[in-house]
């Protein structure tokens, strides 16, 4: 509960300290706008030569699409301000200031500081994902829904662990910088795991589990999933998420600070 | 001009010795430069399974992607953001030498870490005729010189904006969507294409990688090699002039 209400109001902040420069919060705006356009215009260039891709129509693409905007959003609002910049801290000892404060240390140096823009992203995903669902022939069932509402927080959760265990890194090789290698496998994910090849699918599924954030809740919305998935995400979601804590409990014992 | 050229090339040197001890770093940021053609590659192979000069363009296109890739928004735009560029501006040298070696040196890097990853998918998809790559390379040398111009360009909006990073991500994303990797310009829609291949990003990008790859007739060649050197001269032009009206704009540490 307080941290909920720490996460509510550290949002808050964020929005009155952004919007005191209007003119970059609109860019980063226009940045989202753009970035969306590019991928549907990517999706109908596609299918103009296409009707259907390993068994996707133009219509499942644009909610997994969306899905990806949503998920993409997501962590550009609240776990990317932290997590990009986490091995410049743990170099330069800045990480101190973070544990210090009187709040669990992962979860400030996860989600402590937040980039508002990032929900334009969000809400041009979910735009994205019902204009994709108004064009099929059947709307979501109640368990439909109830399944993408359970994948879509386990995605969320998901996420969050990959993303910060991938920074976590820098505590025990400070000059290594994964954020590039995790943003890279990210973009694999925008298309379904039935294109890749059998290694990268298998990658994508078992290694780095991204397979889980965006396909899983698309799958849900147009009736392709199962409480099985569910109990997969929520498995692989505990182990990613025991392997972060580990990886922080370990990393902070080895920090050295900026004065040590 | 042939000073410039022997200034550069002294820059190049030093900044790819100096990248050694960046090796991990580097082929970071190389995997993320070969993800968009990758990710292209795979789509359209799914999308058109029998189109094999697909998968070849795709291929060429990861090859001139790692050559002409800039970073000037990191290089040129941080030092201005830091006040750092008078370093360069106070040495006896034109500036623009220090950062053209500069990115020489990393696109350099980019080739030698990428050719594993370049030589894989050549075996994969039969390879490249080498005269089609020989008829390229200008192609490839005027897409290197003429995306350093307008990075360049792009970044000076930081002698009047915080948002250049921003800035030069709109250039890429255009880049992305006209330039060829998005899709490729042959299979753009009727009206779209001649309009993408007069525009500099198919100069940059999907030009070199069609010729690469075997994908032109003989006159398309020509206006491609004609657009080029085009967008050549006006990137020239225009990174003269935005540099000459943003330096008296430009503070340094202590201005």
């Amino acid at each position: 509960m307080r941290l909920a209400r720490y996460l509510v109001l550290a949002l808050g902040f964020s929005f009155a300290r952004d919007l005191a420069y209007r003119l970059n919060f609109g860019f980063g705006l226009l940045q989202a706008l753009v970035l969306a356009a590019a991928g549907i215009f990517t999706i109908d260039m596609v299918y103009g030569h296409v009707t259907e891709l390993v068994g996707w129509s133009y219509a499942d693409m644009l909610v997994l699409f969306g899905m990806f905007q949503v998920m993409s959003g997501l962590v550009a609002t609240f776990v990317e301000p932290n997590t990009r910049w986490f091995g410049n801290s743990v170099r330069s000892g800045a990480l101190d200031d973070t544990l210090l404060k009187p709040m669990p240390g992962l979860f400030l140096a996860s989600l402590g500081r937040h980039t508002p823009a990032g929900l334009v992203q969000v809400v041009v995903g979910l735009a994205t994902v019902t204009g994709g669902l108004a064009m099929r022939t059947r709307w979501p069932s109640a368990i439909d829904v109830a399944l993408w509402i359970a994948l879509l927080a386990l995605g969320v959760v998901i996420v969050w662990a990959l993303r910060v265990s991938t920074a976590l890194v820098a505590l025990w090789a400070p000059a290594l910088t994964l954020d590039i290698v995790y943003d890279s496998a990210w973009q694999f994910t925008r298309y379904p795991l039935g294109m890749y090849g059998r290694s990268l699918r298998a990658g994508l599924m078992w290694v780095v589990p991204l397979t889980y954030v965006a396909t899983a809740p698309a799958l849900a919305l147009l009736g392709r999933a199962s409480g099985l998935m569910v109990v997969g995400a929520a498995g692989v979601g505990a182990a990613l998420v025991a392997l972060t804590v580990a990886m922080w409990r370990g990393g902070i014992a080895r920090y050295m600070g900026a004065t040590s | 001009m042939t000073r410039t050229l022997h200034l550069t090339l002294v820059f190049a040197k030093q900044s790819f010795l100096q990248w050694l001890a960046w090796r991990s770093f580097l082929v970071t940021i190389v995997l993320e430069k070969a993800v968009t053609p990758l990710v292209g590659l795979a789509v359209w192979r799914a999308a058109l399974p029998d189109a094999g000069v697909v998968s070849r363009y795709y291929v060429a296109l990861l090859l001139v992607q790692l050559l002409t890739v800039s970073y000037e928004h990191h290089t040129l735009a941080n030092r201005i953001y830091e006040g750092t560029l008078t370093h360069e501006l106070v040495k006896p040298i034109p500036a623009v030498t220090v950062f053209a070696g500069e990115a020489a040196a990393s696109r350099m890097w980019h080739l030698v870490i990428g050719f594993p990853l370049i030589a894989v998918l050549w075996e994969l998809i039969g390879g490249l005729a080498w005269g089609h790559v020989a008829l390229a390379l200008p192609a490839i040398v005027l897409a290197m010189i003429t995306r350093f111009l307008m990075t360049w360009t792009l970044a000076l909006t930081a002698c009047w904006s915080q948002q250049a990073h921003g800035v030069v991500g709109f250039g890429e994303t255009l880049l992305f969507l006209l330039g060829g990797t998005a899709v490729p310009l042959s299979l753009m829609p009727g009206a779209l294409e001649p309009v993408a291949r007069a525009l500099p990003f198919a100069a940059m990008l999907g030009f070199p990688a069609e010729l690469a790859s075997g994908g032109l007739g003989g006159g398309q060649i020509l206006f491609g090699y004609l657009w080029q050197l085009t967008w050549l001269a006006v990137f020239g032009w225009l990174a003269r002039a935005v540099w000459r009206a943003g330096l008296p704009r430009f503070a340094a540490v202590g201005g």
